[in-house]
């Protein structure tokens, strides 16, 4: 039965002018914002001085605003439906709360991950479409890798903003609400964050776990985890903390959708 | 217009989301800030969510007015189009002001640490920008005349001057010309406070005019 929900879901995106406008203003961000800067103070550990360097410097940096954008794009298209009264039509065909929130989740899951990687990629074309083809064919591995980051930790730090679209059921205050979230957690504590462990000064807030808590954190992990030299346990271990967080988030937000009383 | 500015004001102050996200404003500040030495520099460096976070509240006081199709029942009123633009703006920039001012003013007066130069400085400077804030919502609602898209391109908008003002590029010519940007010129004197406000006052006239284009010829 979630099948023809997944399948109205996805319909509804390929008809979406909105959608398109999205893919097109993330694309051009990524496409004006991505330099070969990065490669003279790299933002990643160990980045190598050539097409890929500069990919995964794109993805710590212009990736982060990306993620505000799709962030907030999906918290509106859930907002949405609360507004236009979609969930109502849905539940009255039907369908559980559990299975129209899960479908939600793989919507915003495939979104944010589609907008962000398609936008990186783009950014990277403008330094030569032969030079990237070759750079993906010679570092498949890590291309591949870092695509399955974009789509579980972007999904682990978005997949909050939608519990603030049950709660508020109003654009306006999950789009307020799901910004805001996402500015500090990615902007302001990713860079408490950096600091605390480039300075080794682990003294007040983070005293006890010496900043190995940090490393439990998905928006420092997206910048952590692009680092080329991690090795399998830290990449699995990095995998297993975004789907806990991820199965966190989606739980609360079920949790509250099925007690919540639609408008 | 009086009337219309009245009841503009009556809608700002009755409305819930304006005095939560004031008192979001001061809580957000007061963590972030909290155990530092406050000053005009670290205060403008730190703004740039409040910044935001009152942007996104004044495009959304005014497109609510678009989406729910309030707007049509002051034009049947007998009230102009432009005049019901200037009353929006007016107290839009209003409510900006105060949300924008409210954290800086208070932490200014209970710390007692500006000279009456740095605090004349800082206030004309965000004076200012609340004005261009005001301008920017109202081109924002105009255009899209729904809430959430509006308030969705305004993000992408702070965004891009976020990412523009920090690229090794272009960082420092788009300093000069984004009004955010500027605000680090204006206190580092690279600018001057005259500069700085004619380049608002053309920036406001331009969304002023685009407002005025839409608002003319957009049906209801």
């Amino acid at each position: 039965m979630a099948k023809r929900l997944i399948k109205v879901e996805l319909y509804q995106i390929a008809k979406s002018s909105m959608f398109f406008i999205m893919v097109i203003t993330c694309c051009i961000m990524s496409f004006f914002f991505t330099s070969s800067d990065y490669l003279l103070e790299p933002i990643v550990q160990n980045t190598p001085n050539n097409v890929v360097g500069i990919y995964m410097n794109s993805i710590a940096d212009v990736g982060v605003a990306l993620i505000i954008i799709a962030g907030c794009y999906s918290a509106y298209l859930f907002g949405e439906q609360f507004k236009q009264r979609t969930f109502n039509l849905k539940i009255g065909c039907g369908y559980s709360r559990t299975q129209l929130y899960l479908v939600q989740c793989l919507k915003t899951f495939l979104i944010v991950g589609l907008l962000i990687g398609l936008a990186v990629v783009v950014g990277c074309l403008k330094y030569g479409i032969a030079d990237l083809i070759k750079a993906v064919s010679e570092n498949m591995g890590y291309f591949i890798r870092s695509l399955i980051f974009i789509f579980f930790l972007a999904f682990a730090i978005v997949s909050f903003c939608l519990i603030f679209a049950v709660i508020f059921q109003d654009t306006t205050k999950t789009l307020i609400a799901s910004f805001v979230f996402l500015f500090v957690s990615c902007y302001i504590m990713a860079a408490i964050v950096t600091n605390f462990l480039a300075s080794g000064n682990h003294s007040s807030a983070y005293g006890i776990s010496e900043g190995a808590i940090m490393k439990f954190y998905p928006p420092y992990l997206w910048r952590w985890a692009l680092n080329p030299d991690l090795n399998s346990n830290q990449l699995i271990l990095t995998l297993v903390i975004a789907l806990i967080w991820s199965v966190v988030a989606v739980s609360i937000g079920c949790y509250i959708f099925k007690k919540k009383e639609i408008k | 217009m009086g009337r219309l500015i009245k009841l503009e004001c009556y809608k700002l102050l009755k409305d819930r989301l304006f005095w939560t996200i004031i008192l979001l404003i001061i809580l957000i500040n007061s963590v972030m800030f909290a155990g530092q030495d406050i000053s005009i520099d670290s205060l403008a460096q730190k703004m740039f969510l409040t910044i935001v976070i009152v942007s996104l509240y004044g495009t959304s006081f005014i497109a609510k007015d678009y989406e729910e199709k309030k707007i049509i029942y002051e034009i049947l009123s007998g009230n102009s189009k432009t005049k019901i633009l200037f009353a929006k703006i007016l107290i839009t920039a209003l409510g900006i002001q105060i949300q924008l001012l409210v954290f800086p003013i208070v932490i200014g007066f209970i710390n007692n640490k500006f000279t009456d130069e740095n605090l004349k400085i800082f206030l004309v400077i965000y004076f200012w920008l609340g004005i261009f804030l005001s301008f920017l919502a109202t081109m924002m609602a105009n255009i899209f005349k729904s809430q959430g898209l509006s308030i969705g391109c305004a993000i992408v908008f702070h965004l891009i001057t976020l990412l523009s003002v920090n690229s090794s590029s272009v960082g420092f010519i788009m300093a000069h010309i984004l009004p955010v940007g500027m605000i680090k010129l204006v206190l580092n004197n690279y600018v001057t406070l005259n500069q700085y406000t004619v380049t608002l006052i053309v920036w406001d006239l331009v969304l002023l005019i685009l407002a005025l284009i839409c608002v003319k010829k957009s049906e209801f």
